[in-house]
């Protein structure tokens, strides 16, 4: 049995005839906190709601701790903290009422820690759901996710609506909880300095496919963008493999490679350029090259 | 699953009040029309009894509708909560607002007809028929409530609590109280709760 709380085997999801995920294939570690990005509507939140049983795939498999997503047994629920997208808490109940009916029904509770979060987020307990602003109702939706100490916590855009100060909160609760040993989060998110800060592995979805599946570290350190200078005009013939992205302006040639390496540094020297300088990519900058048409792709 | 029940029977607390209304004002007159005449009472205590088959309809509309408004089953289903629990809890809460209005109904004209028509009680055999049947009729009109109550046609919805209860009635009135009506009751409610737990189940949240 694989030790990976998430695998994805070949996961291909259609919507009324149109593909939405082709074919995605990747396993997180325990441990690991993997941040999965992806443009919006790309299938971010489909990938997480087939693997927690909320819907079911077209083909391929998930599982989830062990055990196949579309069986997923109530033990097994228990182990696992989800912040949805919008945060789908059940908004005609009072905070305190929610807050009751999750304590009853969860295998294992943290009242401590819960009400540390309680007093930090300065959540109102005697309010409904519904009258809450985005912001509490997200920091509410984690603060029942961690309240479970959960094995895994899933997290599909959490920070959404949330102010500065909140967001470095919950960053800090995650990184916390990541201390504790083999604790796994999948973090879904559209804030990628978020994601940078946090994250261990990436995986980008572009266009249903997984371009990108590798460790943050790997990632910036095989993903080069170059500024390449000519004498003259830049040449049109510059066959370079695993090319991410190519731009020409003038005498200049900025280039987004993967898996750049000395062959690649060999053949871009036969061109003669006057000079090559490598400039800074942060994650951000290599989410917008990869999420361009006609990517490389990085998996391990 | 107790707190699933709770919950269920917290969400749908003013279908049990008047479930308990409802009992009480059904013994309340059998116990006057007993005692004054029986004859006059079958009317109002057949139009009651449409009220609360009519009930049981709504309640399965009720819980169904509800639930996809307030997305409730989506965010129980990420607790450790299968989606057979939750609806086993929704169908417990359901047959409890049933047995709340039967029960005492049942047990209060077995005590009377006992005490003051010891003459019809000789046919205790009928009591139980007629029992048996109107718990069916209610649980059948019960589940079909379950089955409708996933239009998002309110029309439809409405429609269907008042049309229901007559259609089950006119099945009791075609095929009487007994083992016939009871067997097509009894497919009735094995489809619709078939269909129910397949939809619910295979349904993305």
């Amino acid at each position: 049995m694989n030790d990976s709380p998430i695998v994805i085997e070949n996961l291909v999801k259609y919507y009324e005839g149109r593909c939405v995920l082709d074919g995605i294939s990747l396993e997180v570690p325990r441990g690991c906190i993997y941040g999965l990005l992806g443009r919006n509507g790309c299938g971010k939140t489909t990938i997480i709601r087939i693997l927690l049983g909320l819907e079911p795939p077209t083909r391929g498999r998930t599982e989830l701790l062990g055990q196949d997503s579309t069986r997923l047994s109530a033990q097994t629920h228990g182990r696992i903290g989800y912040v949805a997208e919008g945060h789908n808490l059940i908004q005609n109940y009072k905070v305190g009422r929610l807050v009751g009916l999750c304590k009853g029904l969860s295998l294992h509770w943290n009242d401590e820690f819960f009400g540390h979060l309680v007093d930090t987020f300065r959540l109102p307990m005697h309010r409904k759901v519904k009258e809450l602003s985005a912001g509490m109702r997200a920091e509410l939706n984690l603060a029942l996710a961690m309240a479970i100490d959960p094995e895994l916590l899933i997290l599909d855009d959490p920070t959404l609506g949330l102010d500065t100060v909140a967001r470095r909160q919950f960053l800090e609760l995650a990184i916390d909880l990541i201390q504790k040993q083999n604790r796994t989060i999948l973090f879904s998110s559209h804030i990628l300095a978020d994601v940078e800060r946090i994250a261990d592995r990436i995986g980008i979805i572009v266009a249903g496919k997984l371009v990108v599946d590798c460790e943050q570290d790997v990632l910036k350190s095989r993903v080069k963008k170059l500024q390449v200078l000519f004498t003259g005009k830049p040449p049109e013939d510059l066959y370079i493999t695993e090319i991410i992205n190519q731009r020409i302006e003038g005498r200049e040639m900025v280039l987004t490679v993967a898996n750049w390496n000395n062959q690649k540094q060999a053949i871009l020297e036969t061109f003669n350029p006057t000079s090559c300088t490598e400039l800074p990519m942060t994650l951000e900058d290599i989410f917008i090259e990869c999420s361009r048409p006609a990517q490389a792709i990085l998996v391990d | 699953m107790f707190t699933l029940i709770k919950r269920e029977i917290t969400d749908h607390i003013p279908h049990l009040i008047l479930a308990v209304a409802l009992a009480a004002t059904m013994v309340g007159l059998l116990v006057y029309f007993t005692l004054v005449d029986l004859d006059e009472g079958v009317a109002v205590l057949v139009s009651l009894g449409l009220f609360a088959i009519a009930g049981c309809c709504s309640m399965g509309i009720a819980q169904v509708y509800g639930d996809r408004a307030n997305k409730i089953s989506p965010f129980l289903v990420t607790l450790p909560v299968t989606r057979a629990q939750i609806l086993t809890a929704r169908l417990v809460t359901g047959v409890l607002a049933i047995l709340i209005v039967l029960l005492p109904t049942v047990i209060a004209a077995t005590v009377l007809l006992d005490r003051y028509v010891p003459a019809l009680f000789f046919y205790w055999q009928a009591i139980v028929e007629v029992s048996l049947t109107l718990f069916l009729v209610a649980l059948a009109c019960y589940c079909l409530g379950l089955l409708i109550g996933s239009s998002t046609r309110k029309l439809l919805l409405v429609a269907a609590c008042l049309l229901v209860p007559f259609l089950m009635m006119t099945l009791v009135a075609v095929k009487g109280f007994g083992p016939q009506a009871m067997a097509v009751l009894g497919l009735l409610i094995l489809a619709a709760v078939v269909r129910v737990v397949t939809k619910f189940s295979s349904t993305p949240l």
